[in-house]
């Protein structure tokens, strides 16, 4: 008994590097050699892509990608998942982005869903089937622009085009134009505040993909119905490549996302027991 | 050797050296994490100046003082100032740019300028203008945004009914008690549809018009009726935006009817002569027959006041009428000279019956002939009534059976049609008796079985068709409802049901403790400590969720940057050899 007590205060003051290194293995064990563990999409990411599902051919999708790389890894699978997904069933895509970080990651994301296979037959042609406007500074004043007109709010495209030139542009002059609205939010200004503008205000039917962290900040509004949909982190783009079909890196993700969490629920777990259990012994 | 140099290989060493670098600071602060927060930090900052000045002073304040030369060029092109030849070459000075630039742009950039008096010790409170402003705009648009965007929607969502029908069907349905997936669809396209339509109803202001002028008060029992079946659904929420953008399409055009009856006077009768039609024997040639013209005509002539009526039209002609847009467009063409449109119709021969009774005020009658499309009334009668009520079973083909069956049984009704309309209410009462029934077995109201039985057993209900049918349930209840699924025994949903309501009040307790602990005017002593306590452990069980989702969210950043690291991993090897190697070397100068 004295062992193990011993053994548990030992526990109580390891050096916390020691958790750093385990969860580095944790994490990296499972991305060289797949387990390959299941997992079931949330309903909240299955709204999200009917809602993508439901619009008609030609309809217009008008995407906000407002996040950065600190985000990457939670929403560029989603985005790029997104694109793919808009590209295939032949809708067209407006990007804006509301964070300065945001716009080569879009043209990435728009470039690798062009390469994909059932894409690239389209022969989508950029500013008639999709445009990206780049960034614009204001937070919710560029909002409540876009929401009364989005030429003189993005008076020109990322790559310096006036809007006025893009044909694609002509359909879309204020935020109702547009069939669907998607919000792919690392922060602030994010899902918040589109939630209170484009939803609240110009009554968009919206819907949203966000990192873990702003995850339970925007439950309320998909329980409410103010959001189509909802995917939250990492697991929400794991969830949402599956449903379209292109598992990705958030796909490839889960297996170290799962280990990562069994390490940390294993060391609360016996910190816990730790700390009772030698409470006495240390008084 | 020379691919071992170039640029890529140079750029991934030192993209996994660089994150190797961040990631050292786990194991004890370095100069190496150091240097590459500081480099971070650098190009951030560099980054920012470059974007802010090509996508936010560039676009948004130079070019709007100082309009580029091609702008100018425009500009005075569309002034008639250029000719189309000299456009090219036109030679625009600097003074001219500044003349065609926009002048209350100076005053943002007096404003920004402002802004930059903060770092003098004499003049910063000149940048508290600027503030001042950005400050005021903001407060303005947050308090309207909080409201509209999310106190009212989110008070909206927490007034729910808490006996947990709502729940507890969708906890049956996933229960495997409820089938799931024919119930859900069919409840969803009936919701949908009925949306859709007074969706479109509200934006389409002729039918708004006709509905909320003869038939409001009917429509919106029955409609209600059929969406109160679907009230355990979402999509609840859909219909009650119909109904809302229907009033508000019933407010418009009924606000606006002076003018209203002077557009249909006009085109019913008092139509210019310049505007007139042509001879009929000059009408486009459509499959149109002749009340669909006639409906296109006096419908057109109210909407072709304003573009949008006009596009508008056209959509809900090739939605409404069958029509190829092609065909309806061709109808709408309204070229010069046609004659005033009652000589028409009587020049076209419309027998007596189907004319309309122009003695009625001329919305009614507007209303009659929209109506007659959507949903025949005993306007106008016999054959063509029945040819209409087929055209629409045609088109209600689609449509979900228990809802599609109901309609027909409404239509049939109308028009007066014999035995097989008879069926067919048959079918439609049979089919929302087992609605019925569904309904109360779901809700486990006894009380409310048994009247609803009572009531769609009464006699003058019930036809020799469904008394059979009504006659097998009885002979076997299970068999009857078997191929709606329900077959969970009532204590399974009762229980069910129980779990529900407590997960509910559960809620209800944690708000209303958790409220409690942050009232501090009090001592948190006797009843008060004790609800604070239980209000202080349901804070925690919130903060431990979000806690978890924070985990999940600085977990999947590792994953990204491990990914990255991996997507070269001999690269990632050796720039983690070599920081290990530095690390070392570091460590031992430093002890030295």
């Amino acid at each position: 008994m004295n062992a193990l007590l011993r053994g548990l205060q030992r526990f109580l003051a390891l050096d916390r590097r020691w958790i750093f290194l385990l969860m580095a293995l944790c994490i990296l064990t499972p991305l060289i050699v797949p387990f390959g563990l299941p997992f079931s999409t949330d309903p909240a990411v299955e709204n999200l892509y009917q809602a993508i599902e439901d619009l008609d051919e030609g309809s217009v999708v008008l995407v906000s990608c407002d996040y950065d790389p600190g985000s990457k890894p939670e929403l560029q699978p989603f985005t790029e998942a997104l694109f793919r997904h808009i590209f295939r069933r032949k809708l067209k895509v407006v990007v804006s982005c509301l964070w300065a970080g945001a716009p080569p990651l879009v043209n990435q994301a728009i470039e690798q869903a062009l390469q994909a296979e059932e894409v690239k037959p389209l022969g989508l042609r950029e500013k008639i089937d999709y445009v990206n406007l780049g960034y614009k500074d204001g937070r919710q004043l560029a909002m409540l622009g876009m929401g009364e007109n989005i030429h003189a709010t993005f008076p020109q495209s990322y790559d310096g085009t006036p809007v006025s030139q893009i044909s694609l542009m002509q359909s879309l002059r204020k935020l109702g134009d547009s069939d669907l609205f998607v919000n792919v939010s690392g922060g602030s200004p994010g899902t918040k505040e589109w939630v209170e503008t484009a939803q609240g205000r110009f009554g968009l039917k919206m819907v949203a993909a966000c990192t873990a962290v702003m995850a339970p900040d925007n439950i309320p509004y998909y329980e409410a119905g103010q959001l189509a949909g909802l995917a939250g982190g990492m697991k929400g783009s794991a969830d949402y490549e599956q449903l379209v079909g292109v598992p990705g890196l958030a796909t490839r993700g889960m297996d170290a996302q799962s280990f990562g969490h069994l390490l940390i629920i294993a060391f609360i777990a016996l910190g816990n027991v730790a700390y009772f259990m030698t409470r006495g012994r240390r008084n | 050797m020379g691919a071992l140099f170039s640029v890529e290989v140079l750029g991934a060493f030192l993209v996994c050296f660089s994150t190797l670098m961040i990631f050292s600071f786990l194991y004890q602060d370095n100069p190496f994490y150091k240097f590459a927060e500081h480099v971070f930090v650098g190009v951030s900052t560099g980054y920012g100046v470059v974007l802010v000045w090509f996508q936010i002073l560039r676009p948004n304040l130079i070019n709007r003082l100082l309009p580029p030369v091609d702008a100018v060029r425009q500009q005075l092109f569309r002034a008639g100032q250029l000719a189309p030849e000299a456009y090219p070459d036109h030679p625009v000075s600097l003074l001219e740019r500044l003349a065609h630039g926009q002048f209350i742009y100076y005053v943002f950039l007096a404003l920004g300028i402002l802004m930059l008096f903060k770092i003098s010790r004499k003049l910063h409170w000149l940048s508290r203008w600027p503030l001042a402003y950005v400050i005021g705009a903001f407060a303005g648009i947050q308090i309207i945004q909080a409201a509209q965007g999310a106190l009212v929607p989110q008070l909206e969502a927490t007034m729910k009914d808490f006996s947990g029908k709502e729940t507890v069907v969708t906890a049956m349905e996933s229960a495997g008690v409820l089938p799931q997936g024919e119930m859900g669809a069919r409840r969803q396209a009936q919701v949908d549809w009925i949306a859709d339509w007074l969706q479109a109803l509200g934006e389409d202001s002729s039918r708004a018009a006709a509905a909320g002028l003869a038939w409001q008060g009917e429509l919106e029992q029955r409609l209600n009726g059929l969406a109160g079946l679907s009230d355990i659904e979402a999509p609840e929420s859909r219909v009650r935006e119909g109904f809302k953008a229907m009033r508000v399409g019933q407010a418009a055009v009924v606000g606006a009817d002076a003018e209203f009856e002077r557009l249909l006077c006009a085109g019913l009768g008092g139509m210019p002569v310049e505007e007139s039609l042509p001879a009929p024997g000059q009408l486009p040639t459509t499959e149109l027959a002749p009340w669909q013209d006639r409906l296109v005509l006096v419908a057109t002539r109210v909407w072709l006041e304003s573009p949008a009526g006009r596009a508008g039209l056209l959509e809900a002609c090739g939605r409404y009428l069958d029509l190829a847009p092609a065909v309806a467009a061709e109808a709408l063409a309204f070229p010069a000279g046609r004659p005033p449109l009652v000589q028409l119709l009587k020049s076209e021969g419309f027998p007596a019956e189907r004319q309309p009774d122009w003695s009625l005020p001329v919305t009614r009658r507007l209303a009659d002939s929209l109506l007659s499309e959507v949903n025949p009334r005993p306007v106008l009668l016999g054959e063509w009534k029945a040819e209409q009520v087929r055209n629409l079973l045609a088109r209600l083909a689609p449509l979900d059976g228990g809802y599609r069956s109901e309609l027909q049984a409404q239509l049939a009704i109308f028009a007066g049609l014999p035995d097989s309309a008879r069926r067919a209410a048959d079918a439609a009462f049979l089919s929302y008796w087992r609605a019925g029934v569904l309904r109360e077995l779901r809700l486990l109201r006894q009380g409310w079985l048994r009247h609803t039985i009572a009531l769609h057993t009464s006699p003058d209900r019930v036809t020799p068709y469904t008394r059979l049918q009504l006659d097998a349930f009885r002979r076997d209840p299970a068999g009857f409802l078997e191929p709606y699924g329900v077959t969970g025994s009532p204590t399974q949903m009762r229980v069910n049901m129980l779990v529900e309501i407590f997960s509910n009040l559960l809620v209800v307790i944690g708000v209303c403790a958790g409220v409690f602990y942050f009232f501090f005017s009090k001592k948190h002593t006797g009843a008060l400590g004790v609800v604070s306590k239980v209000g202080i452990a349901f804070l925690m069980m919130s903060f431990g969720a979000s806690f978890g989702y924070t985990v999940m969210g600085r977990i999947s950043l590792a994953i990204g940057r491990f990914q990255d690291l991996l997507a070269w991993p001999v690269m990632a090897g050796t720039a983690l050899l070599v920081l290990i190697v530095a690390l070392y070397l570091e460590s031992r100068r430093a002890r030295v």
